[in-house]
């Protein structure tokens, strides 16, 4: 009997099948993938936290640490925190806690998210242990445009957060801030407080401004009220 | 069912794909991505061995389909299979190659916008049989590379002052930065020159043959 493949049952039997077909070879792959890529996450993850924290734990360069000795770190040094709830946004911020050597506290660290330029980006912000200064922020998601915006993962432009003050100013408004050129006078209220930008990548370096003041405010706030204050 | 074939010489289509008919300079395909990652040459490679892969699958696969497909349904059929095919990279790239996959991951998934691949899934595989199929999407996608990993070149030499990530020599002497080379705009600019320089030298070649 010869096939006709203009009949319309022969149109839809068809395309059903080529549909069904596909998407099991794409489902099998993702279902093979899938432990190996959670597991890929949690490295990530647990290297974002260590990066963050390295100078609180003593740690001078992460980037070079493999992936057992980040496990080690990790496990010793970072535990997970409680899950603080912004009052105001009703946004909840994860939190790790960070311990040194003898036990002390060396940092909390919460999980951020934003809007950037092209879509959201995540990351991980750590703050000292009085909440005054970053110590360290790893962008762990981002849809930027690869060499331009895409450059916020790289090591120079991250470790430009180390040690800023993450204090609110008197008055308000924004506690970090982007600029073309890093201020010198200690007068400028931005001294202390600023990053430079990205050459060629202004929106997304405005962006990363926008989405750490508006992440550092609600996480303050969250974090106060999970202490009662 | 008699299979819709044309007479084609598959190690010729392969050629021409790579320089007569190639789909850059000459078909003008796939621009967007011609010019959205090649600022550097490491995600420009990445890409194009993204491309070259689901060219060929996609071109074998609907080949192979090619008698069963119904002509109303073909370009559903075929936009099925490339996406599925894209997909698969994307979850490689996940699996395989995480730090990769956060710096170009939303770009591998334009791949299947790529009109390259739709081309000459519709243009040659629907109407050849496997093996030469696979030879024009080779050819399509090795074409496609040389033009964007060219572009790559002068990008990033230009703008980071790099070539595949290591600094050119001594570059702290004599290497200024050309902002707009990173830039979309730099990559029309460099792409358009490309294009012009191609055209013009197979044009010559073209003349030269018929004198």
């Amino acid at each position: 009997m010869k096939l006709d493949v203009n009949s319309p049952g022969y149109v839809v039997g068809f395309t059903v099948a080529v549909a069904a077909g596909f998407t099991a070879v794409v489902m099998t792959v993702q279902a093979v993938a899938w432990p190996v890529i959670e597991r890929n996450e949690a490295v990530r993850v647990r290297r974002a936290l260590v990066e963050v924290f390295a100078g609180a734990l003593g740690v001078s360069d992460a980037a070079s640490l493999n992936d057992e000795e980040v496990a080690r770190l990790a496990e010793r040094h970072v535990a997970p925190g409680p899950t603080v709830r912004d009052p105001v946004t009703g946004r909840e911020f994860a939190t790790h806690l960070a311990t040194g050597r003898a036990g002390e506290p060396a940092g909390v660290a919460f999980e951020f998210v934003g809007r950037g330029f092209w879509a959201a980006v995540s990351g991980i912000l750590a703050l000292a242990p009085d909440l005054e200064r970053i110590l360290g922020v790893a962008f762990l998601s981002h849809s930027e445009t690869p060499g331009l915006g895409g450059r916020i993962t790289e090591p120079a432009f991250q470790d430009q957060f180390r040690g800023l003050l993450a204090t609110p100013l008197r008055g308000g408004g924004r506690i970090v801030f982007v600029a073309q050129r890093l201020p010198r006078d200690e007068r400028d209220r931005r001294f202390g407080r600023s990053f430079a930008a990205i050459t060629g990548a202004t929106q997304t370096s405005m962006a990363v401004e926008r989405l750490l003041n508006e992440n550092l405010v609600g996480f303050r706030r969250a974090w106060a009220a999970a202490r009662g204050r | 069912m008699a299979a819709p074939t044309t007479a084609t010489n598959p190690r010729r289509q392969f050629l021409e794909q790579l320089w007569g008919d190639n789909p850059i300079f000459r078909q003008v395909l796939g621009i967007c991505s011609a010019l959205a990652v090649t600022n550097l040459m490491f995600n420009t490679v990445l890409m194009c061995l993204g491309l070259v892969w689901t060219v060929v699958m996609t071109n074998v696969t609907v080949s192979a389909l090619r008698r069963y497909i119904p002509q109303r349904v073909r370009m559903v059929v075929e936009v099925l299979i490339i996406a599925s095919y894209v997909i698969v990279v994307d979850i490689v790239l996940r699996a395989r190659f995480p730090l990769i996959h956060r710096d170009i991951g939303p770009y591998v998934g334009l791949i299947i916008t790529n009109c390259i691949v739709m081309g000459r899934a519709e243009a040659f595989a629907m109407k050849n049989g496997v093996w030469a199929s696979l030879l024009d999407g080779l050819g399509a996608g090795l074409g496609y590379s040389a033009v964007l990993m060219t572009v790559a070149l002068v990008r990033e030499v230009l703008g980071f002052g790099s070539v595949f990530g290591m600094p050119l020599p001594a570059r702290d002497l004599w290497w200024h930065s050309w902002t707009i080379m990173v830039m979309p705009p730099g990559a029309f600019f460099v792409l358009a020159l490309v294009v012009w320089a191609c055209r013009a030298y197979a044009l010559r070649r073209e003349e030269k043959r018929d004198e």
